[in-house]
């Protein structure tokens, strides 16, 4: 019956705005986080950048120890990959990409002949990999959506220990990076052993660099292995603060367009019910007028 | 004056504790402790805990607690930027940075005032843990991340009690 279709249309338009109201409100406190994430961001910019000089630096004062402590292992028996993810979901393709680009890596090291032990920061990052039947050796969660250094370092020390212990050969990372507000990629990045800051313009740009007559105390060669742990705890730093900020901006995204699907939803629903009702009106009148006309005729018979 | 101001950071991986110039720097590295003032040689070592003593060009001297780091020393021709405000265009700049995990401003730290804050938040978390009520589990949360806080802040500030006497 007529009636009873507007008032199921009335209750569905009535849901669709509660929704409505819960994303436009997650839509706002996203934004509000990105704000703040960004601003961390920038905060550790300073320490990131005078760490990567500081190896550089040390690189170059001995660049036999450099040698062997940075750069790409020729042969990976075992690699360490670290993926960071979100704690929560409602954020788009975030967790989502992140982790498959993971699988992927995993398969591809697979090929190689390679083992993988997988350290996941974020708790949507468990499920995944154990309804795939891959093994999460450590889980680290709570803390994605504002990381503190002191994360960063309990991460670290754990990426790092099978390396340190001889156990594997490489230590991966997977995560999203935040080029901008409006430009987030998943990228693999090599955290153990360093990679090489030389890079390969080291040979165009060595002669200009050489002006550099540096003291090193203690030796570089003990400095840089002081400094690979470090620069590991400020490379996980910063890709938790990327992690976090690149998190605020998908969901923010996310919401942003579930709140204008709702707004889609509930004007068709506005109208079809409009028209319902319009229907049941017009079938009313329709009905009270060939009552009456049926009555007259009968009189006048 | 400004010629002979050196440009200081201290930079941790949340924030920038200090920056600007400063007269002369003091810290320790593992091979003895080192006085940075305007031309020192270039440098890379490491900082051991301890404190940093830094005299600015304006103001009281400012005590750092690092808890172990880098530090980096390099000259370079032209002006200082922002750190070096006021030094000339053609003046040979020094800057000094350090790079410190965790570090803090002595001047910032309160022992006593972090004690009692970690004494309130045990007796709440103790409080709690004996009327041991399902309502009160949230409650419990926070009063257990409070301790955990309170016992971070007095760990950080006795730490500063025991660098030696000597250094302070």
């Amino acid at each position: 019956m007529a009636g009873g279709q507007e008032r199921v249309l009335r209750r569905r338009i009535k849901s669709v705005e509660a929704t409505r109201k819960i994303t436009k409100a997650m839509e706002l406190i996203a934004a509000s986080q990105i704000q703040r994430a960004q601003a961390r961001i920038i905060a550790n910019r300073p320490y990131r950048e005078g760490m990567a000089r500081v190896i550089v630096e040390a690189a170059k004062g001995d660049a036999h120890a450099a040698g062997k402590m940075l750069g790409t292992p020729e042969k990976i028996e075992t690699a360490v990959i670290v993926v960071i993810v979100g704690d929560r979901g409602l954020s788009g393709a975030y967790n989502s990409s992140a982790l498959r680009a993971a699988e992927r890596l995993i398969i591809e090291l697979k090929k190689k002949g390679a083992n993988s032990r997988v350290i996941v920061v974020g708790k949507k990052a468990g499920p995944y990999f154990r309804f795939r039947g891959q093994e999460v050796e450590a889980s680290f969660q709570g803390f994605t959506d504002r990381p503190s250094f002191a994360d960063a370092r309990e991460v670290a020390a754990s990426a790092a220990a099978p390396f340190i212990a001889g156990e594997a050969d490489q230590v991966l990372l997977v995560s999203t990076r935040f080029i901008s507000a409006g430009s987030q990629k998943v990228e693999t990045r090599q955290l153990l052993p360093l990679v090489d800051p030389r890079g390969e313009r080291e040979e165009e740009d060595a002669p200009h660099e050489l002006r550099g007559y540096t003291e090193f105390e203690p030796d570089a060669e003990q400095l840089l292995a002081d400094l690979a742990p470090k620069a590991l705890e400020s490379e996980m730093f910063s890709a938790l603060l990327e992690g976090a900020a690149a998190f605020h901006t998908s969901q923010q995204r996310a919401m942003a367009a579930a709140t204008d699907n709702a707004d889609d939803l509930s004007l068709t629903l506005t109208r079809i019910m409009n028209r319902a009702r319009q229907d049941s009106i017009t079938t009313e009148i329709m009905e009270i007028v060939g009552g009456a006309e049926a009555l007259r005729q009968k009189k006048g018979a | 004056m400004a010629e002979h101001a050196v440009g200081v950071e201290i930079v941790t991986p949340e924030a920038a504790l200090f920056a600007g110039p400063a007269n002369s720097v003091v810290l320790a590295t593992s091979e003895g402790d080192l006085t940075v003032m305007a031309e020192h040689a270039e440098l890379i070592g490491d900082v051991v805990p301890g404190l940093v003593k830094i005299e600015p060009v304006e103001g009281d001297q400012i005590d750092v607690v690092i808890h172990g780091g880098f530090v980096q020393i390099t000259t370079s021709e032209g002006a200082g930027g922002e750190l070096l405000p006021d030094s000339p265009e053609s003046a040979r700049t020094t800057r000094v940075t350090i790079l410190a995990g965790v570090a803090e401003l002595v001047s910032e730290l309160d022992v006593p005032r972090a004690r009692e804050a970690q004494v309130a938040a045990e007796a709440r978390v103790t409080e709690l843990r004996a009327a041991n009520s399902r309502q009160s589990e949230e409650e419990m949360g926070d009063a257990m991340a409070e301790l955990a806080n309170a016992e971070a802040d007095l760990a950080r500030a006795e730490l500063r009690l025991s660098i030696p006497a000597s250094q302070v």
